[in-house]
């Protein structure tokens, strides 16, 4: 289930549409989606903000005045967060309130790893994170994997959750860009975990995979362990301008960055404007990788560019679900 | 080697590239400016580094970051003769004297005297009788008045006599000594039994240790009934939670372990309700139960309770009320044996003292029934009733109004109320508050009556003695009987009787 965090909150009624956008750092893409019974792509623009919520907005025949943004690079930090919590009464069934405080613990420890995390990247020891987007990706009891703990019996309690936190500063300033768009921020979510989750195929468990969506000036890099995504990190090299060997040496670089990884995941993905770069796969393919990164084997590399903040639909259908059971 | 603020990593890049071509300068410092977006990205930094290396440029002056800290009123109307009236009626009769002495020394007279002398003294006899024989008999109702005073008297067993001015007269102390016991059912409920005890674990989920007081109060969570309470033993201080961080090669796990200590802990009350089973939960003084919570392993025993009758402090209360009520009757009665004559006992005025009382059992004690022993003293002082008339007449005198008598009558005395005091000199003596009924009458001068109804017809006699202030309702009775107008009331005070009446 995913929670975007505190905009929904402020947000009690389900608008008939809304417009997603994707502010790439050379374009921004921009899709009109209906709200009725099912969720519709009704249009869709690109270029400047301005052109691109114009074109969809044409395009659909209607101008939304609520909107959900795809946010990605340097403005989000993605990871997924594993609690355990050694319970002190293994014999009484677990209540909500167990698993409210598991939560809570949970999205504590994420915001002191992401707000650690991201200072460090961009050398600001000041930096304040406000959560925007989660997702309960697994719960365990006592290590086996359970749908859902309530009412259930054991010692460890245990639940992975993916989070994605941004810089409040940035949060601030996109508000007060939308309202010159004539738009309200409705909700925030994070461009890898949707691409994470159209890549997955409802088969999370199973998904491991690094992702490389290349845009115009960054290549975001994640990794994803059983559908979670581990970690992110923002390649400031992109399609415009492109030199292989060094957005090679970049991925090397990145993938080297993520500390803690014994290792990768032999797939590879790329995605983005950028995946469709001539040589670009066959380049990832000869590159040594192995040679200073813990790969069993050379990975495979697969290009996705089915998927793409189009995909935003899925989150829009989960926030219209959630937004109807609220 | 100075870069631009709009400088990104390529750009950073290529003038690397150009600077190295340019010199065989092997070593470099990268300036920075603010706002580049290099400073922003670690990734970038670490690419350049690279790079640059690869170019054999060494780049020094980057910042890859630094580990940050987490962080609320008689009229006067007699109908008076004036005195210089009196004196000239005098005077005429002396006058009138001389003149008649001179006729009978006249010798015309003499003869006259003579013949006439015989008929003279049977009319001076005739005249004397008619002096002499009249009598008449006045009754007169005056009005009466009621007198009710109240005086504060002390009667004292130092007084030997009544005295008027310190309004005391002589009393008797007399003291008697009564001795009783009784019974009765204990009423009252109690419970009676242990507390359960047991040993709970607490458990601490918040980051800093907590210390609970002794006696803490530990209540069971339950969704209906008695919110049962237990209390810790002793002090004791339940340490932090822990968090641990394990790395496996496929994910980071932070894993919660809550701070928790044995405490042993004793039930609020007795009963068999507090021998909870194994697994029972507590919330900790009020606390949030997400911070901390108890739970007994093993289940708590020895709780147990049974109901006792006890003796409560009603009970003894009420056989206390119960057994003086009866000492005081019978010292009351032992009192009002011992006096004799018209010696007069106030029963307000009996003090009694409560000389000792033991129960043979305490309140709260266990028993169905329990027994008082009881020792009271009485004590009164007695007084002749004549005595006290005597003194309450004497002073009921001083307080008859102006122009009114104290009638014939008995006086109605009554004693209000008594009591006991202390004098002075610490001697005992009892003050009596007496109410005294009585009734006045209006004062009436005979003497001065009959002086004024001599000679009068009997309406100017009826409507004089009418009157008199105070007379209400007049009666005349003449002899010898007459016609009314010629009856006249008698020539002498002393054939005028005046009977008074009052109601």
């Amino acid at each position: 289930m995913r929670n975007l965090l505190s905009f929904l909150k402020k947000t009690p009624a389900k608008p008939e549409n809304f417009v997603a956008l994707d502010f790439g750092t050379t374009s921004t893409k921009a899709f009109v989606f209906s709200l009725d019974e099912k969720v519709e792509l009704r249009g869709q623009g690109r270029g400047t903000p301005e052109e691109a919520v114009e074109q969809s907005a044409t395009q659909a025949g209607t101008r939304p005045t609520q909107a959900v943004v795809g946010i990605g690079g340097e403005n989000v930090w993605c990871l997924t967060t594993t609690v355990r919590l050694n319970r002190g009464n293994p014999g009484e069934e677990i209540k909500p309130e167990e698993v409210a405080k598991l939560q809570q613990q949970i999205f504590r420890t994420a915001l002191i790893q992401a707000t650690t995390q991201m200072s460090q990247f961009v050398n600001d020891p000041e930096l304040t994170l406000q959560p925007v987007d989660s997702e309960n990706l697994f719960y365990k009891i006592d290590g086996q994997l359970v749908g859902d703990p309530l009412g259930r019996v054991g010692q460890v309690l245990e639940a992975s959750v993916f989070t994605a936190h941004s810089p409040a500063v940035y949060l601030q300033q996109l508000t007060k860009f939308l309202k010159k768009l004539d738009l309200n921020l409705w909700a925030v979510c994070s461009l890898m975990s949707i691409l994470v989750r159209a890549l997955a195929n409802n088969e999370p468990q199973n998904f491991n995979a690094i992702i490389l969506d290349t845009g115009g000036r960054v290549t975001d890099v994640a990794v994803v362990f059983g559908g979670g995504i581990w970690g992110t990190r923002p390649l400031a090299l992109g399609g415009e301008n492109f030199a292989l060997p060094l957005w090679l040496s970049g991925i090397e670089t990145a993938l080297a960055d993520f500390e803690g990884v014994k290792s990768f995941p032999n797939r590879i993905i790329l995605t983005g404007g950028g995946a469709q770069i001539e040589g670009l796969k066959e380049g990832l393919l000869d590159y040594p990788l192995t040679r200073a990164l813990p790969f069993s084997s050379q990975p495979i590399v697969e290009v996705r560019t089915d998927v793409g903040p189009q995909n935003m639909k899925l989150v829009a259908e989960e926030i219209a679900g959630g937004n109807n059971a609220a | 080697m100075p870069l631009e603020s709009t400088d990104g990593l390529l750009e950073a890049l290529e003038k690397i590239r150009r600077a190295a071509k340019s010199s065989a300068a092997e070593r470099g410092t990268l300036s920075l400016p603010d706002g580049s977006p290099l400073l922003r990205n670690r990734l970038s930094q670490k690419i350049l580094k690279k790079e640059a290396q690869k170019l054999g440029v060494v780049v020094e002056g980057l910042a890859l970051g630094d580990e940050r800290p987490p962080t609320f009123g008689f009229q006067e109307g007699v109908d008076i003769r004036p005195a210089d009236q009196v004196v000239e009626t005098g005077r005429r009769i002396e006058a009138g004297g001389r003149r008649l002495v001179e006729i009978l020394h006249s010798r015309g007279m003499k003869k006259f005297l003579l013949f006439s002398g015989t008929g003279l003294a049977g009319l001076g006899v005739v005249t004397a009788l008619l002096w002499m024989v009249p009598k008449a008999t006045v009754r007169l109702d005056v009005r009466s008045e009621s007198l009710v005073q109240g005086f504060e008297l002390v009667a004292s067993p130092s007084a030997t006599a009544i005295d008027t001015e310190k309004k005391i007269l002589p009393a008797v102390l007399i003291e008697v000594e009564e001795k009783g016991e009784q019974k009765a059912e204990a009423t009252g409920k109690k419970e009676k039994g242990t507390e359960a005890k047991g040993e709970s674990t607490i458990y601490n989920w918040t980051d800093d240790d907590k210390t609970f007081a002794k006696e803490t109060v530990l209540t069971l969570i339950r969704v209906e009934g008695e919110k049962l309470k237990f209390l810790l033993a002793e002090e004791l201080t339940v340490p932090a939670q822990t968090a641990s961080v394990s790395a496996t090669p496929e994910e980071r796990t932070t894993t919660y372990t809550p701070g928790k200590k044995t405490a042993a802990v004793t039930a609020e009350k007795v009963g068999e309700e507090y021998n909870l089973r194994a697994g029972s939960q507590f919330s900790l003084a009020g606390l949030s139960t997400d911070e901390f919570l108890a739970q007994n392993s093993e289940a708590f025993a020895g709780g147990k309770k049974e109901e006792v009758t006890i003796v409560t402090d009603e009970d003894q209360n009420r056989l206390l009320t119960r057994l003086k009520e009866e000492l005081e009757k019978k010292a009351r009665e032992d009192i009002q044996s011992r006096t004799v004559g018209d010696q007069k006992l106030s029963e307000e005025a009996i003090a009694y003292e409560v000389l000792g009382q033991t129960f043979d059992k305490e309140v709260d004690e266990e028993a169905t029934d329990f027994n008082l022993i009881l020792r009271l003293k009485g004590s009164a002082f007695i007084y002749s009733q004549k005595q006290l008339e005597e003194l309450v007449a004497k002073l009921l005198a001083e307080e008859v109004p102006e122009n009114f008598d104290l009638a014939d009558k008995e006086l109605a005395t009554e004693v209000s109320a008594a009591q006991i005091i202390e004098g002075d000199d610490g001697q005992k003596m009892l003050k009596i508050f007496t109410k005294t009924k009585a009734a006045v009458v209006s004062q009436v001068d005979q003497d001065r009556i009959k002086n004024d109804l001599v000679g009068r017809g009997l309406n100017s006699a009826q409507k004089y003695l009418e009157s008199i202030p105070g007379v209400v309702a007049v009666e005349i009775t003449v002899f010898p009987p007459l016609p009314r107008p010629l009856m006249r009331m008698p020539q002498l005070t002393s054939r005028i009787d005046i009977v008074l009446k009052h109601d």
